[in-house]
């Protein structure tokens, strides 16, 4: 007998003492971001992350950026966006916010839809002509289609990625005309740029040199919040220059965001908001600053703090942040 | 309705009697249907839980059954007091609140005794821990479901 085995007989472990039902209950209840976590806790964990039970418990919640009357922003939960339970990648235009995808672990689907953000409503668009849009690669990319927001339609035809890109990070950006994505690879990050006029695909090596993430575009300049350095800070990167910095005039802001261990920017007109969090991890506060930022001569740029409230208590994950106009 | 019939007896496993409120026992569906049978008087035998899980299971009970149905306040407070009923629990505790939970079907202790085990465990570690779960993959199986796993990240 393998020692392994042996241990494995030896500690009874007590979760599986509970009936499968109730241990899909507590599953569905882990944050989603966490599942590829899940799946790697053992084999008979990962069998039920990937079974369609999991997934139809999964319980999403729509919340919006409210101002009350006393002057505190607050979120407030919208009763008839809850549990759509499905879409996995989302982009916020105009009043609209488009949902593609995605993944439920045991299968792809091509469903589309769009949410309405005045009425609160949600459409059903034509299906994806491929079952994913966003992520490029599983096994080898097969291509990207894009959607015309006009006709409200997929073009037919499809951005060949020439098999150079494989596995990406969620989140590409549109940024001075072109499409950032970064590729996956934990020794040597890699970003891919979409030139759509050129039809041509690029790198950036200056780009390369931060592992940005969860990054936001505001007026043609890459900004994302970096926790991985001692002091963490907000980077800016600007693809025409092709140069990093870092904003100034967050000194205030930024020690108040070190205890939070996940933080995301997004942009939101001519500014940027960054959500972080405070407090433990079961019940914690989500807290959000609005940032102006302004360019000084010599291209520094400086970001002034217009707000910063606590929005949220609550003992989820939030995953999506988009802002829309309406 | 006399005093004694407002009342009954709950007996663990282990022969512990709790007396309590019916308002309060019937909050567990097991119980309100074993009492709608009339196949027990007034005491009912919990055959899968201990004496000192049940006492617990009837804390629960008798903060939900009186604060139930008031205003915000005070469902804020029964929030907190959740919060505080769950936080400090060890593993077994837990585990075994979530087999009374279940046995007794008391939906909403379900629902929190469950998500107090899935807010106690963020990461591989914490499951492996907390919840003794061996890790049966190979370092190969290991790399190979983070590579799948790649695609389903999101932001």
């Amino acid at each position: 007998m393998s020692s392994k085995s042996r241990v494995e007989k030896e500690q009874a472990s007590l979760i599986m003492l509970l009936p499968e039902d109730v241990i899909v209950d507590i599953l569905a209840r882990v944050p989603r971001c966490n599942n590829p976590t899940l799946s790697l806790v053992s084999k008979h964990f990962r069998s039920l992350v990937m079974s369609p039970e999991l997934d139809a418990r999964i319980i999403d919640d729509w919340y919006i950026l409210r101002r009350k009357a006393n002057g505190k922003r607050r979120l407030v939960l919208i009763p008839s966006l809850t549990d759509l339970c499905f879409p996995r990648s989302f982009i916020a235009m105009g009043s609209r916010i488009y949902a593609f995808g995605g993944n439920n672990y045991h299968n792809k689907t091509s469903r589309a839809l769009s949410i309405d953000c005045q009425s609160h409503t949600v459409q059903p668009l034509p299906r994806m002509p491929i079952p994913i849009i966003y992520v490029t690669g599983y096994k080898g990319m097969e291509g990207m289609v894009v959607f015309n927001t006009e006709t409200q339609m997929w073009e037919p035809e499809m951005i060949n990625t020439g098999n150079v890109i494989r596995i990406t990070w969620p989140g590409g950006v549109f940024m001075a005309d072109k499409l950032y994505i970064r590729g996956y690879d934990r020794k040597t990050p890699k970003s891919f740029v979409y030139d759509p006029k050129k039809c041509k695909w690029e790198t950036d090596e200056m780009l390369d040199s931060k592992e940005w993430e969860n990054a936001c575009v505001v007026d043609d300049v890459l900004y994302y919040y970096d926790s991985d350095c001692v002091e963490s800070m907000l980077r800016a990167y600007d693809p025409k220059q092709k140069c990093w910095s870092v904003v100034k005039g967050l000194e205030e802001l930024l020690p108040e965001t070190t205890s939070s261990w996940w933080s995301k920017t997004v942009s939101y007109g001519e500014r940027l908001a960054l959500f972080f969090h405070k407090g433990g991890r079961v019940i914690y506060e989500i807290w959000c600053a609005e940032i102006s930022l302004k360019r000084h001569q010599g291209g520094e740029i400086w970001g002034k703090v217009e707000w910063c409230d606590h929005v949220f208590t609550g003992n989820f994950n939030a995953t999506t942040y988009l802002a829309v106009m309406v | 309705m006399s005093k004694s019939e407002k009342k009954i007896v709950l007996k663990s496993l282990d022969n512990e009697a709790f007396e309590v409120e019916k308002a309060v026992a019937l909050q567990s569906q097991t119980i309100w249907v074993m009492c709608e049978d009339k196949c027990v008087g007034n005491e009912i035998p919990l055959e899968n839980v201990t004496g000192q899980i049940l006492a617990k299971v009837i804390d629960y009970c008798k903060k939900h059954a009186v604060v139930d149905g008031d205003g915000d306040e005070s469902s804020e407070e029964l929030k907190n007091w959740d919060t505080e009923f769950t936080k400090n629990m060890d593993q077994s505790t837990l585990f075994n609140m979530i087999l009374a939970a279940n046995y007794l079907n008391i939906k909403s202790l379900l629902n929190l005794t469950c998500q107090a085990v899935a807010d106690k465990t963020k990461t591989i570690d914490e499951f492996h821990t907390f919840l003794n779960i061996e890790n049966n993959f190979t370092p190969e199986e290991e790399a190979q479901i983070c590579q799948e796993n790649l695609w389903a990240f999101d932001d």
